[in-house]
């Protein structure tokens, strides 16, 4: 499939940036829409994958490419990865309320729970950019969005909720919210929060996104972003950051 | 619409009291889930679009329609009312007009909402204020101009609908209303010219024609008014407005054949008396049977001035005139039920065929 100009364009930054080839293709097998996995271990190439049939693949896969031209436009000391060691994963298991769970479970919910919070709180630069930066992308960036929005708001099911842990749903709930917040304004359309205000969260959503005024909007600050979502999300300690490993 | 469904349930024990007024967040039972339910409606209606509310025993389901990519709130709103869901309409076109007082397409479609609420005062107020930013918007004159006539500003109205017509002098819908409302205070032959322009551009516009028709009617003009009473009958063969068409026509039929007489007054009583003779012995039901039939026919028009014209019936054999069906169905009609106007009036030749056929007897 032929990518849009735009997104080639933002492949030939993270090129530039990163020194290294961008391989986009089809995964049949993935489970999300879209994934990616930047060149490091001594990956010759960043792998963006996404699955065939998606609709707005050029915007899946720019959103993907932000996240690196982020992290390659730090200074090399600054690149971070958000990692967890094994203390700092029971920990968030702890916290989450998941220390009763199968640990198979529990370690699949804390590991899922820690890509939200890194993927919401920088992804929500990252849209920000691609929506005043890109705006080729934008019909299909609200398109995708709204499918978002949608999947989301079916968490809210009491049937859904019940089946985890109070603390676990609380987070991401927390989450999705002030994720409901920053699109009910930028698609002009206040009802996406209605639901999350309803059960309560509307507090916590703007905590969160307080911190994306507080901190600067620079990607060297990023990790700080993260780390002040965690504050506010209790998980304090269940991971760290560790350079970006080396190629 | 250009919409797609979405619907969210949610945990009614988890709902957070505090988003209620203070005094409604100790209410229990039915008390409690009517105050969620009033509460959230409330909420989507103020932001942006209402939703279909539902609380049941220990849940609630939110249902709205969300709109596709790249829909303005005020298209999402001008959809709902074009829809027919008025309240939903206005609500949403409210709020593009709150985050934005400057959409005279919102200010425009939420006038001629709110009149056709009938909430006329707000709906001129609201259409004067974008007049004052927009006077160039015909349409606007014209909505504004609905609103004041239904106030009963007459004045304010007619320059309302002058200044529609100078901005745009093909405007249809506005020589309709000029001249429905110059016909109404009685100056007929300013509104003639006014309904002939509505006809002119507005040319399937059932109630233009209407409006011609008694227009032309009112004014001596029966000749021209047939034709345009034959429009509305086309136009709106099975509605009201085919049936006001119907009488009309009939009425000016009974005054050109009263103001004829002589020959053709004559040939009726003829026709009335060779129906009295067939209807003699007959049993009302088949009477009844034969004036239906005729009434039918009628209905869509009987030509009362050409006898070259012929019609038939399946409940009685031969070929008829226009006028000699009338008769027929006049005849028919004083034997079934006489207390009916049939909008016609034969009752001199009827009387007088009945004399005859007494002195035929005789």
């Amino acid at each position: 499939m032929s990518l849009h100009a735009a997104t080639q364009q933002l492949i030939r930054q993270v090129e530039e940036l990163s020194g290294k080839p961008v391989h986009v293709s089809e995964d049949p097998g993935l489970p999300t829409m879209a994934k990616m996995m930047p060149a490091r271990r001594g990956a010759p190439a960043h792998f963006v994958s996404y699955r065939p049939g998606t609709q707005s693949v050029d915007y899946l896969v720019a959103y993907q490419l932000t996240f690196l031209i982020r992290l390659y436009s730090c200074p090399e000391a600054d690149r971070k990865e958000v990692t967890a060691l094994a203390i700092e994963q029971q920990r968030g298991i702890g916290e989450m309320g998941l220390a009763e769970a199968p640990p198979d479970f529990a370690d699949m919910m804390f590991s899922r729970i820690i890509t939200q919070l890194r993927s919401y709180s920088v992804g929500m630069r990252v849209d920000q950019w691609l929506w005043n930066q890109v705006p080729e992308l934008r019909q299909q960036q609200e398109h995708s969005v709204r499918a978002q929005l949608k999947e989301n708001a079916q968490a809210l099911t009491p049937e859904i909720r019940r089946q985890f842990p109070k603390r676990l749903v609380d987070t991401n709930t927390a989450m999705n919210a002030a994720y409901a917040y920053v699109w009910s304004v930028l698609l002009d359309d206040s009802r996406f929060a209605i639901p999350y205000k309803a059960l309560g969260y509307e507090s916590k959503a703007n905590a969160l996104l307080a911190t994306l005024r507080e901190v600067p909007d620079a990607p060297l600050h990023d990790s700080t972003l993260i780390q002040r979502w965690a504050d506010l999300l209790g998980l304090v300690g269940c991971f760290h950051f560790s350079p970006l490993s080396p190629e | 619409m250009s919409e797609t469904p979405q619907e969210v349930h949610l945990s009614l024990a988890e709902f957070d009291r505090e988003q209620l007024p203070l005094e409604q967040r100790a209410f229990e039972g039915d008390e409690f889930r009517d105050a969620v339910r009033e509460h959230l409606a409330q909420q989507f209606a103020t932001e942006g679009g209402a939703a279909e509310v539902i609380v049941t025993g220990d849940r609630i389901i939110i249902r709205w329609m969300d709109a596709k990519e790249g829909q303005t709130l005020t298209t999402i709103g001008i959809d709902y009312l074009k829809a027919g869901e008025t309240e939903k309409g206005i609500a949403t076109i409210k709020e593009a007009l709150k985050r934005d007082p400057a959409d005279h397409k919102a200010a425009f479609n939420l006038g001629m909402a709110l009149t056709e609420q009938g909430q006329y005062q707000q709906s001129m107020e609201l259409l004067e204020r974008l007049l004052t930013e927009h006077p160039g918007h015909a349409q606007s004159w014209v909505a504004l101009s609905v609103a004041q006539a239904k106030l009963n500003l007459y004045d304010a109205c007619v320059r309302s609908l002058q200044q529609a017509l100078s901005l745009d002098p093909k405007d249809g819908h506005a020589h309709k209303n000029l001249g429905a409302l110059l016909a109404s205070i009685g100056k007929l032959p300013d509104a003639l010219v006014h309904m002939e322009l509505a006809v002119t551009f507005l040319p399937g516009d059932v109630q233009a024609w209407l409006n011609y028709a008694k227009a032309l009617e009112e004014s001596g003009q029966s000749a021209r008014a047939d034709p345009a009473y034959q429009k509305v009958q086309n136009l709106d063969a099975t509605g009201n407005a085919g049936k006001i068409a119907e009488e009309g026509r009939t009425r000016i039929a009974a005054q050109q054949f009263h103001q004829q007489g002589g020959t053709k007054r004559a040939i009726a009583v003829e026709y009335c008396l060779s129906a009295l003779q067939k209807f003699e012995g007959m049993p009302k039901p088949e009477v009844q049977k034969i004036a239906f039939e005729i009434a039918m026919l009628g209905s869509r028009g009987l030509d009362l001035n050409n006898p070259s014209v012929q019609y038939q019936l399946e409940s009685m054999p031969g070929k008829f005139s226009g006028l000699q069906l009338l008769c027929i169905q006049y005849v028919g009609f004083q034997i079934i039920q006489p207390s009916l106007d049939l909008g016609f009036d034969l009752s001199e030749e009827y009387q007088v065929a009945l004399g005859l056929l007494g002195r035929c007897k005789d």
